[in-house]
């Protein structure tokens, strides 16, 4: 009971944990106030409660499929939301940060973990309300305080692992991790298409599960960083290359369109009198 | 890192709290094999006793019914307990298995006795086992989670009992005032700190120094250069006059002559400004009327590069000297003039704000960029440096003496972009003395 309560429930907090460590580490790139934070995990918090509580209705909706869906969307979004906030981060000059751009990332910073927060968050509240009133409750909930104390952990010394490499490098890290994060969700969101025969499903390309169990912590972990998956389908292997690619392009676009107002020549002036 | 407390105390609970409970988790499932284990040779005890007694008959299970066994002669069921089936429960070969019966999952045990001829299989139900056993385990492992909370203000009470004499220097050097270079007299214990410590105080006495001889020269330099100057405008003068018909040499000589002389007034007044050297009485002062007097000495410049200046403002009284104000208004408004194009809008206001009079000055100049800010009020710093193309002449002393000033009267200079399409806006806050709703507008 123990173990399955970890592995969920760090499964859960660790995807969340990564992105909020990764997206604290380039708003720091970027002069961001950090505000986004505390408003996207309690709003996030509060609607995954609601939606946990409903979810009842939710799944039948779409013929039941509806919670497949639900979550198929809050994945999508995340990961064109990565792209856009890549794209901003990407035009920002960290010595002269324009306040309309940053304020843009804040948004986009909401929205990603506002989006984590509510599809996680209703998974572990759904888990944990199904022991709510069994004897294995205190089970569960050591289980899942352990789970949800090491994908935290892991998630701080991340962001300080991250915060802690110059410039370039820091940049360089974040960039890869998103990007894999992006992969990962849409490549999440199809095999969830695929359980709803929304998409067709095909076997596996290949089966690494004897290698790195996806069951195993280390598994969990390189689920959550880099979306491994032991045995995934042609369709989300394109969905994570897609993904990367998308969050990629989003990050080097500036480079071969940069924005023509950074072009035009400051007008300088003296200090003199 | 904003905090080092707070990275300190994250990054050592996230450290400790990643080891401790992945440890845990180990120590979790080790435990839970070791109480297996455990039940397994109560299993083989039992099916030894029963051995011993010789059961040939059915028997009520008096202690519980999460354990069951058979004893078997020759294929024939001579003796079990009420719970168990008719049929054998696993195999008739020694050793742990696994047997499904009456619903549930048993683990099992066969042994043959060999002074009777006889199997006994002795049974425990594999859930009652595990909830069993995954109770023991739990208790090692919950005073980890329960006293993660404790570990965390211990480790915050740890750091920052740690960090306190760090904060005593942070706190001492952040209450030294700007012009106090005297050494630090904080007593500190750890290694770490006396040596910031003492570099710090032999900074301070370098800087000192330094400062000291560098005001030194500009003083007498400043005093050196200004008498051969003047002699040197009478002679040009002089000259000029007998010969009329170089007039253009001449006008460029005495330009650059002045431009000299503006120099050598720049450093002197930079001198002058100096808080220690400074010991003028302060007297009330109106400002307005002293803006709208230097408007007026300088409204040529103005007409000269045909760009409208508006003056707004109400009488508003501060406690401060006429020649450092003089000189702080002249310099905003030069640099407005200089670098605001022909034709250009330039517009004064002061104006006040609850215990305060707001001086402000806003061009229609081509602006600062940010990243030049901290830098503009350096002396000697002219925005883009050696790139500087604004055609100006100048010597980057001006702003830097309207801040020197500034922090004689504690007034706050912010920069801000003008309410014109481009441009600067320069404002200052000094203390009021005298509330006064005497309104006017000139223009």
């Amino acid at each position: 009971m123990l173990p399955n309560a970890v592995i969920l429930i760090l499964q859960e907090t660790l995807e969340a944990a990564l992105l909020i460590g990764v997206l604290l580490a380039v708003s720091t790139r970027v002069h961001d106030s950090k505000r986004w934070l505390p408003i996207a995990l309690i709003s996030g918090g509060c609607v995954a409660a609601i939606l946990a509580n409903q979810m009842g209705i939710i799944s039948e909706w779409f013929d039941y499929a509806g919670q497949e869906l639900l979550n198929a969307l809050f994945q999508t979004i995340i990961c064109l939301t990565i792209a856009l906030a890549v794209w901003l981060t990407a035009t920002i000059d960290p010595l002269d940060p324009q306040p309309g751009k940053v304020a843009a990332f804040s948004h986009c910073a909401i929205i990603i973990i506002f989006c984590a927060v509510v599809r996680e968050g209703q998974e572990i509240i759904l888990y944990l309300s199904g022991f709510m009133y069994t004897e294995n409750f205190q089970k569960v909930l050591t289980g899942g305080a352990l789970g949800f104390s090491i994908g935290a952990s892991i998630g701080i010394l991340l962001f300080y692992s991250l915060v802690d490499h110059a410039g370039r490098e820091r940049r360089a890290a974040c960039l890869v991790l998103l990007a894999l994060f992006a992969g990962n969700m849409l490549s999440q969101s199809t095999l969830l298409l695929m359980q709803i025969d929304w998409l067709t499903q095909s076997p596996p390309i290949w089966n690494t599960s004897t290698l790195v169990a996806e069951t195993s912590i280390f598994g969990q972990l390189l689920y959550a960083l880099v979306g491994y998956e032991a045995t995934p389908s042609p369709i989300q292997a394109a969905a994570y290359i897609l993904g990367v690619t998308l969050v990629t392009g989003a990050n080097f676009m500036p480079r071969y369109y940069p924005d023509k107002k950074k072009q035009q020549v400051q007008p300088v002036r003296g200090n003199d009198a | 890192m904003k905090s080092i407390r707070v990275f300190l105390v994250t990054v050592i609970l996230a450290v400790v709290t990643l080891f401790s409970f992945i440890s845990a988790l180990r120590g979790y499932e080790t435990s839970l094999q070791e109480v297996e284990r455990m039940f397994d040779s109560q299993l083989v005890e039992k099916a030894k006793l029963i051995a011993n007694i010789n059961v040939q008959s059915i028997v009520r299970n008096v202690d519980s019914s999460d354990t069951a066994f058979q004893v078997w002669q020759g294929g024939n069921l001579i003796g079990s307990s009420d719970n168990a089936s008719q049929t054998i429960l696993g195999k008739l070969q020694p050793g742990f298995r696994y047997h499904n019966f009456e619903g549930y999952r048993w683990r099992t045990y066969s042994y043959y006795n060999t002074i009777n001829a006889q199997w006994i299989i002795v049974a425990a139900r594999q859930d009652i086992r595990f909830s069993l056993a995954e109770n023991i385990a739990l208790k090692a492992v919950l005073p980890a989670v329960i006293g993660l909370p404790i570990l965390a203000v211990l480790i915050w009470i740890v750091v920052s009992r740690g960090l306190h004499p760090m904060r005593r220097l942070a706190h001492e050097l952040g209450d030294k005032q700007a012009n106090d270079l005297s050494p630090l007299s904080i007593a500190v214990n750890s290694q770490e700190l006396a040596q910031i410590v003492s570099s710090s105080n032999d900074l301070l006495a370098r800087l000192k120094s330094s400062l000291l001889r560098e005001k030194q020269f500009a003083s007498d330099a400043a005093h050196e250069l200004r008498t051969p100057i003047s002699s040197l405008k009478v002679q040009l003068y002089n000259i000029s006059q007998e010969q009329p018909e170089r007039n253009k040499e001449f006008g460029e000589l005495q330009k650059i002559t002045h431009q000299l002389e503006h120099v050598v007034e720049q450093i002197l007044a930079l001198y002058r400004t100096s808080p220690d050297e400074y010991h003028t009485r302060f007297e009330a002062i109106d400002l307005t009327s002293l803006a709208q007097q230097v408007i007026a000495e300088e409204y040529d410049n103005y007409e000269r590069k045909n760009q409208q200046i508006e003056f707004f403002g109400q009488r508003q009284l501060i406690l401060g000297d006429k020649f450092s104000l003089t000189t702080l208004i002249q310099n905003l408004l030069s640099n407005a003039n200089k670098y605001t194009p022909n034709g250009g809008h330039i517009i004064v206001k002061i104006k006040r704000e609850n215990d305060q009079v707001v001086l402000l000055v806003e061009d229609s100049g081509p602006g600062i960029p940010t990243y030049e800010h901290e830098r503009l009020f350096q002396r000697f710093y002219r925005v883009g440096g050696d790139r500087h193309t604004s055609g100006e002449s100048g010597c980057g002393l001006g702003l830097a003496i309207v801040k020197r000033i500034a922090e004689l009267y504690n007034a706050e200079i912010t920069l801000e972009p003008s309410s014109f399409a481009s441009g600067t806006a320069f404002t200052l806050h000094f203390s009021a003395i005298i509330p006064v709703t005497l309104d006017s507008k000139q223009s």
